[in-house]
C-alpha cells in the first residue's frame, strides 16, 4: 500500500520536473482561455434556486404555479411625510408611481393594485341592494369635494390595513411579479429591478413631502446582490493582507508574489471553469472565490517553507523542489480532495444555490491541486527563493523560538492530559449550547440584510403601519373540477380556517369562504346573522361569482386559503405547518377537498428550514466520514492518526454551532455550507501536522522533540495560514449584507479555532495514543 | 346594482303553496316538518380565541350572561361578563339569538333552523329542531319538502322565552315557531301573522310578556296583545328592513330600527311612527333601554347611539376599530356589555 502510494508520487514528480516547460505553457494557456472565459461571469439569483425544489411544499406549489402567485410581489409604500394621503399632491405622485409600475420589467400587469386601479373598488349595501365602485371615482378632479369622496370610498373599501396605512398617511402600491419577464425566456434581473425601482420610482418621487418605502422578494435580492459585489473589495484587502503578511513571514518578495499570483490563478480557473458550466455566482457563492485563494495560500505557505528548509540544507532549486514535492505532495493532495469531497457533499442538499456552492467550491479545491501544489514547486524549482528567505530559514533553524518549545510542551503526557481534560469540558459546554441551535432565521424582516439597512427600515415601516403581516404561508385546496365552491369543499375550508386562526403564531387567514360569507351579508342587508355559508347551492353559487383574482383557479378546481403569520420565525413556521398537516390527514378526502402545503414566503421558507433540518446531520456525517476515509487512506489506516485529526476538528464543529446560538444565527442557507467548509479547511492543518511529525517519529526521535520540529516548520506555515486567512475573512464582519458578516463571524471562528486545535490539541491527543502511532509501519508520507 | 341571494329562492313560493295544498289534503301537519335528525353535528371547537370570534346575540340573567355567535359558540359567565368559558356544544353552525328565561335554562337558534336547549347551564345540550338543506339526490325525484321549502338551510334568527316552557323561535322566511313545554314540540305558527311574502322576522321583543313586538324585513312590524296568540300587522313607516324594536319602560313607547340607520319611535303602541334624526347611515343592529330616558343603538362600523331623551334624539360615537356591534345589554352592575365582530366586550363607564 504504502510503497504503491509511494510509486505514485514518485512517477507524478517525474512527470511534472521532467516536463517544466510543457506543464508551465499548459497551464499557462489555460488561465488565459479560463480567465477569458471568467469575464463573462454573470451575477445570478432566482427564486427558483434558494428553494428546495424537491421538496414535497415546493412540489406542490410548482404544480400549481401558473394559477398562484408565487408570493413574488413587491410593496411600494408611499408614504406622505406631514399629513394624511386625502391631499390632491400626493394622490398626483401616487397615480404616476401606479403609472411607472407598470412599465417596470417582470410586472404581472394585471394584478397590480394602488387607490388607482380599477380592481380596488368599495361596496356598499342600501334598500335596493349593492352599490359599489372604484375608489378614486372616474370623475375624480383633486378638488376637496372630491377628495372627501376619496376618503370616504376608502373607508367602505375594506382596504385599510391593506392598501391604505392604519393612520392613512401611507398607501401601497401592490405588484406582483412574473420570475420570467413576459415575452422572453430570460429569468427576471432582480439588480436590474432593483435599481430600476431606486432610480424611476424611489429617486424620481422621493422629496421632502413624499417618503418611498419598498419591501419584496424581488427588491431583497437587488439589495443583496448589491451587497455581495462589494465583497469583490473585501476580496481585495484580502489579498493586500496576505501579500503583506508574506512579505513579513517569508521575507522575499519573489515567493510572496508567486504565492499570491498563483493563487490568483487558482479562482481565475474556478471562475473560468463555472462560466463553462453555465453556473454564475450569486450572494451565497461569493465566498468561495475568497475560500479557493484562502486554500490555495495555505497550501502554498507550506511549501515555500519548506523549500527553504531544503535550501538551506545545501540542494540546489531543481533537487529542493523535487523534495518538496516528494514530501509534501500526498499530504497536500490528500487534504485538497479531502476538502473536495466534502464540498461536494454539501450537494445532497437540494437547494440550488447549496449545491451550486459546493460545485464551485469543490471544483475550486481539485483546481488547487494543479495551480499551487504542483506548479509553485515548480516555478521554485526555476526562480529559486531570495538568498535573504534561505538565511531567515536558517536562523530560524539555528535559533528556534522559544515560543514553539513552549507549545511543544503540549506533547508532555501530564500537560497531555490536562488538555484533553479541558478539551472535554469545552465539548460539553459546547454540546450543551448547541442544543439550542434553531434552524432558519430568527429574526423580523430580511435577516440576510442588516438591521438598519434601507429594507429592513422599509418593511419595519409597512409592518407597523399596516395590519397584513408581510409573512404570508399558503395553503392550496384541491377538489376536484368545479368542486372548489361546492358546499362541502368550502365547509372543510371554513373549518380549516378558524382551525388555523387557533394556532399561535396565525393573524388571521383568507379565502373564498371569506368572499362568499361577507357576500351572503352583503346581499342580507349587511346582517352579520347571515355570515355563514349557506348550504343551499344556488345561494352559494351566486355568492362566488365575483371572486377576487388568486382565490380559485379557472376550472375551480384548486382554491388557496391564504395564513398570515406573526413571524416567519423557524419553530413558528413548523407549529403552524405541522397544524395543518395534522388537519389535512383527519380532514382530506379527494372526492371533496385535500389541504396540500404550501406556497406564499413562509411556505417555502418552512420548505427549505425543513429540507436544510433534515440534511444538516447528514451532511455532517458524510463530511466527517469522507474527511476521516482520506485520512485513513493517507496515514495506512492509523486509527490513532486519524484519532489525532479529527477530535480538533469535531472540538471546532460543536463550538462553531456554540458560538451560532450565542451570535442568535440558525442553521440555514446561508450558514450550513460555513459549517462543513471549516471542516474541510481544518483537516488540512492537522494532515500537515500530523505527517510532517510523523516523519520525524520515523526518524526515532521522541515525541516532545518531533512536535518540536514540526512546529519549527510546519506549524508555523499553520499559524501564519490561519492568521492571515482569519483576518482576511473577519473582513466580510463589516459586509452590508448580514448573511455574510455572520459567515465572515464562523469562519474567523474556524480558521483560528482550527488551528488552535490542531496546534494544542492535536499533539495531546498524539501523547496519549504515541505507542499506536510509532508502532504502525511508517507514514507514507515520510521517506 | 341589485343581487339576490336568498331572495332568489322565493320562485318556489308557488311549489310551496302547491306543497302545502298537497298536505293539507294528506292531512299533515306542517308543524311536524322537524328535519333535527338530518342536521350534520359536529362539535364545536373549544378555543381560546372564542370570546374574540363574531358573536351575534347576548342574554342576560342576574349575575349570569350567555353569549353565542359562529361556528356553534356559545360562552357564558357567572361573573356579570368579566370572565367566560365557553359551553360544548354538539354543532358548527353559526347560533343567531339566545334566551335565557332563568339561571338554567338556556334556548339557543341558529341557521338550518337549529334550536337548542341546555337544562343545565350550558354543560349539555339537546337538538330540540332542525330544518337543514338536504341537497336533492341525483335521479331522485323532487321532493316537495326537501326540494321546495325556502326556510330548509334557511336560519332562525331570534328567540324568545317567557318562562322555562313557553316560548318563540323566529326567522328567514316569516318562521315562527312557538312551544309551551320546553321545546320538546315546536309548532309552526308562521300561518297566525298576516305575512303572505314571507319576509325574514329578525327580532321579537317585550316589556311584560304579554305584548309583544316582533320586526322584520321590508319594514314588517306585528304586535300581540296576548303574549303571542294572535298577532296584528301594524302599518309601517319605512319599507326597509328593521333590525331591532326596543319596548320603552313606559309600556306604550316603542322603538324599531334597522337599516341605513333608519330610527323610528312610537309612543301609541306603534299605531303611529314617528322618524328620529339618526347620525349615522350605518346600519342599527342592536339596543337597550337603560332606564326611561337613557337608550342606546349599536350597530354595523362599530356605531353607538345614545339618547338621553328616551329616543328623541342620539348622539352617536364610534369605535375606533369600526367593527360592527350586533347586541348590547346593561348586566348586573349597570355595565353595558356587547358582542359582535370583535367578540365579546365589557364597556368601559365612560363610553356612556
Amino acid at each position: 500500500m504504502s510503497k504503491k502510494k509511494h510509486g505514485f508520487v514518485r512517477r507524478s514528480e517525474d512527470v511534472f520536473f521532467n516536463h517544466r516547460p510543457i506543464y508551465i505553457a499548459l497551464i499557462f494557456l489555460c488561465t488565459l482561455f479560463l480567465g477569458w472565459k471568467a469575464l463573462f461571469v454573470t451575477l445570478d439569483s432566482s427564486l427558483e434556486k434558494m428553494v428546495p425544489m424537491a421538496h414535497p411544499y415546493i412540489e406542490n406549489l410548482f404544480e400549481h404555479k401558473d394559477e398562484l402567485s408565487l408570493g413574488n410581489d413587491l410593496r411600494i409604500a408611499v408614504e406622505r411625510v406631514d399629513g394624511d394621503i386625502f391631499n390632491a399632491d400626493y394622490l398626483e405622485v401616487l397615480k404616476k408611481i401606479t403609472d411607472e409600475v407598470f412599465y417596470l420589467d417582470g410586472v404581472n400587469k394585471s394584478g397590480v393594485q394602488s387607490l388607482w386601479t380599477s380592481n380596488v373598488r368599495w361596496v356598499e349595501v342600501t334598500e335596493d341592494g349593492f352599490i359599489g365602485g372604484e375608489v378614486i371615482p372616474p370623475d375624480y378632479d383633486g378638488s376637496a369635494e372630491s377628495l372627501r369622496q376619496v376618503q370616504a370610498n376608502v373607508l367602505r373599501s375594506g382596504q385599510v390595513g391593506r392598501l391604505v396605512a392604519d393612520n392613512f398617511k401611507s398607501s401601497i402600491v401592490y405588484v406582483p411579479l412574473l420570475d420570467q419577464a413576459e415575452d422572453s425566456p430570460e429569468k427576471l434581473d432582480y439588480q436590474a429591478l432593483s435599481h430600476a425601482l431606486e432610480q424611476k420610482i424611489r429617486r424620481q418621487f422621493e422629496g421632502p413631502e413624499i417618503r418611498v418605502h419598498i419591501v419584496g422578494f424581488g427588491k431583497k435580492i437587488g439589495d443583496m446582490i448589491d451587497g455581495a459585489a462589494e465583497v469583490g473589495g473585501f476580496f481585495l484587502i484580502g489579498v493586500v493582507l496576505t501579500f503583506i503578511f508574506l512579505l513579513l513571514d517569508v521575507r522575499c518578495l519573489r515567493s510572496a508574489i508567486i504565492i499570491v499570483g498563483t493563487s490568483i490563478v487558482a479562482v481565475v480557473w474556478q471562475m473560468g471553469i463555472l462560466t463553462l458550466l453555465g453556473y454564475g455566482i450569486d450572494p451565497y457563492s461569493m465566498l468561495v472565490p475568497f475560500l479557493i485563494f484562502a486554500i490555495a495560500v495555505s497550501h502554498s505557505v507550506q511549501i515555500v517553507h519548506s523549500f527553504a528548509d531544503e535550501k538551506v540544507d545545501g540542494y540546489d532549486n531543481f533537487m529542493a523542489g523535487r523534495l518538496v514535492f516528494r514530501s509534501l505532495f500526498a499530504p497536500g493532495a490528500a487534504a485538497l480532495v479531502g476538502d473536495a469531497i466534502g464540498f461536494f457533499t454539501l450537494y445532497i442538499i437540494d437547494i440550488r444555490v447549496i449545491q451550486e456552492l459546493a460545485v464551485a467550491a469543490g471544483i475550486g479545491t481539485l483546481i488547487v491541486t494543479f495551480t499551487n501544489l504542483v506548479l509553485v514547486k515548480v516555478i521554485f524549482s526555476y526562480v529559486g527563493i531570495s538568498d535573504k528567505a534561505i538565511e531567515h530559514a536558517r536562523e530560524r533553524r539555528r535559533k528556534p523560538s522559544i515560543v514553539w518549545r513552549r507549545i511543544a510542551h503540549f506533547a508532555r503526557p501530564e500537560i497531555a492530559w490536562l488538555s484533553i481534560g479541558i478539551a472535554a469540558v469545552m465539548l460539553v459546554a459546547g454540546l450543551y449550547e448547541a442544543r439550542e441551535l434553531k434552524t432558519g432565521d430568527l429574526d423580523a424582516g430580511a435577516p440576510e440584510l442588516r438591521p438598519d439597512s434601507r429594507y429592513n427600515l422599509d418593511d419595519a415601516f409597512i409592518t407597523e403601519n399596516y395590519s397584513v403581516s408581510a409573512d404570508v404561508l399558503v395553503v392550496m385546496v384541491e377538489t376536484p373540477e368545479q368542486g372548489c365552491t361546492r358546499y362541502p369543499a368550502m365547509e372543510a375550508m371554513d373549518r380549516f380556517m378558524w382551525f388555523m386562526e387557533n394556532v399561535e403564531g396565525v393573524q388571521s387567514t383568507v379565502s373564498i369562504v371569506t368572499v362568499a360569507k361577507r357576500y351572503i351579508t352583503g346581499t342580507n342587508e349587511g346582517n352579520l346573522k347571515w355570515q355563514e355559508l349557506p348550504a343551499v347551492e344556488e345561494v352559494l353559487n351566486s355568492s362566488v361569482q365575483t371572486v377576487p383574482e388568486g382565490l380559485i383557479n379557472t376550472d375551480c378546481s384548486l382554491a388557496p386559503v391564504i395564513i398570515f403569520l406573526s413571524d416567519h420565525k423557524a419553530e413558528t413556521l413548523k407549529r403552524v405547518t405541522s397544524a395543518v398537516e395534522g388537519f389535512a390527514h383527519q380532514n382530506n378526502d379527494k372526492a371533496i377537498a385535500s389541504f396540500v402545503l404550501a406556497s406564499g414566503n413562509a411556505g417555502v421558507e418552512a420548505a427549505t428550514n425543513d429540507t436544510i433540518s433534515a440534511a444538516a446531520n447528514t451532511m455532517m456525517w458524510f463530511v466527517y466520514a469522507i474527511v476521516i476515509l482520506v485520512c485513513l487512506m493517507t496515514f495506512d489506516w492509523s486509527v490513532a492518526g486519524v484519532t489525532c485529526i479529527i477530535t480538533p476538528l469535531v472540538l471546532t464543529s460543536i463550538l462553531c454551532e456554540a458560538l451560532m446560538v450565542h451570535f442568535g444565527m440558525g442553521v440555514k442557507v446561508a450558514t450550513l455550507p460555513v459549517i462543513a467548509l471549516g471542516v474541510g479547511i481544518g483537516v488540512d492543518y492537522g494532515i500537515y501536522i500530523f505527517s510532517k511529525m510523523c516523519e520525524y517519529l520515523d526518524e526515532g526521535i521522541e515525541l516532545e522533540e518531533a512536535y518540536f520540529r514540526t512546529l519549527c516548520l510546519t506549524g508555523k506555515a499553520v499559524a501564519f495560514t490561519a492568521f492571515s486567512l482569519s483576518v482576511g475573512v473577519g473582513t466580510w464582519i463589516f459586509s452590508d449584507i448580514k448573511f455574510q458578516a455572520d459567515m465572515g463571524k464562523l469562519l474567523t471562528f474556524m480558521f483560528a479555532w482550527n488551528m488552535v486545535g490542531a496546534l494544542w490539541l492535536l499533539p495531546a491527543i498524539a501523547n496519549v495514543l504515541l505507542k499506536f502511532i510509532v508502532d504502525k509501519p511508517s507514514s507514507s508520507a515520510s521517506s | 346594482m341589485k343581487m339576490s341571494g336568498w331572495k332568489g329562492l322565493k320562485y318556489s313560493r308557488c311549489a310551496l303553496f302547491l306543497a302545502v295544498l298537497s298536505t293539507f289534503f294528506l292531512n299533515i301537519s306542517v308543524a311536524e316538518t322537524n328535519h333535527k335528525d338530518e342536521l350534520v353535528l359536529r362539535p364545536a371547537m373549544i378555543s381560546s380565541k372564542v370570546t374574540q370570534s363574531l358573536l351575534l346575540d347576548l342574554a342576560v340573567q342576574g349575575e349570569s350572561l350567555a353569549a353565542v355567535g359562529e361556528r356553534g359558540h356559545v360562552i357564558l359567565s357567572k361573573d356579570n361578563g368579566r370572565s367566560w368559558m365557553q359551553s360544548p356544544t354538539p354543532v358548527t353552525i353559526m347560533l343567531t339569538g339566545v334566551a335565557m328565561p332563568d339561571q338554567n335554562n338556556l334556548f339557543v337558534v341558529g341557521h338550518e333552523g337549529l334550536i337548542m336547549h341546555s337544562g343545565d347551564a350550558g354543560k349539555t345540550w339537546e337538538v330540540q329542531y332542525g330544518n337543514p338543506y338536504v341537497p336533492a339526490k341525483e335521479g331522485a325525484e323532487d321532493d316537495a319538502f326537501g326540494g321546495g321549502d325556502p326556510r330548509a338551510g334557511a336560519p332562525l334568527l331570534d328567540v324568545w322565552f317567557k318562562d322555562a316552557n313557553h316560548g318563540f323561535a323566529l326567522g328567514a322566511y316569516g318562521a315562527l315557531l312557538h312551544t309551551q313545554d320546553g321545546g320538546k314540540s315546536w309548532e309552526d305558527w308562521s300561518d297566525r301573522m298576516d305575512n303572505e311574502d314571507q319576509w325574514h322576522l329578525n327580532a321579537l321583543a317585550t316589556e311584560d310578556k304579554e305584548l309583544l313586538y316582533i320586526v322584520g324585513e321590508k319594514g314588517m312590524i306585528f304586535r300581540s296583545l296576548d303574549g303571542g296568540e294572535s298577532w296584528q300587522t301594524l302599518e309601517s313607516p319605512y319599507d326597509g328592513s328593521l333590525f331591532g324594536v326596543l319596548v320603552g319602560p313606559g309600556r306604550d313607547e316603542v322603538m324599531v330600527f334597522g337599516l341605513q340607520g333608519k330610527i323610528y319611535r312610537s309612543t301609541n303602541r306603534g299605531d303611529s311612527w314617528v322618524q328620529v334624526n339618526s347620525p349615522t347611515d350605518n346600519s342599527l343592529m342592536g339596543g337597550t333601554f337603560l332606564d326611561g330616558r337613557n337608550v342606546v343603538l349599536v350597530g354595523n362600523n362599530g356605531v353607538i347611539l345614545y339618547s338621553r331623551d328616551g329616543g328623541n334624539s342620539f348622539d352617536m360615537q364610534q369605535m375606533k376599530d369600526r367593527l360592527s356591534i350586533t347586541a348590547i345589554q346593561r348586566n348586573a352592575e349597570g355595565r353595558l356589555v356587547m358582542v359582535g365582530q370583535a367578540g365579546v366586550r365589557l364597556a368601559s363607564p365612560a363610553m356612556k
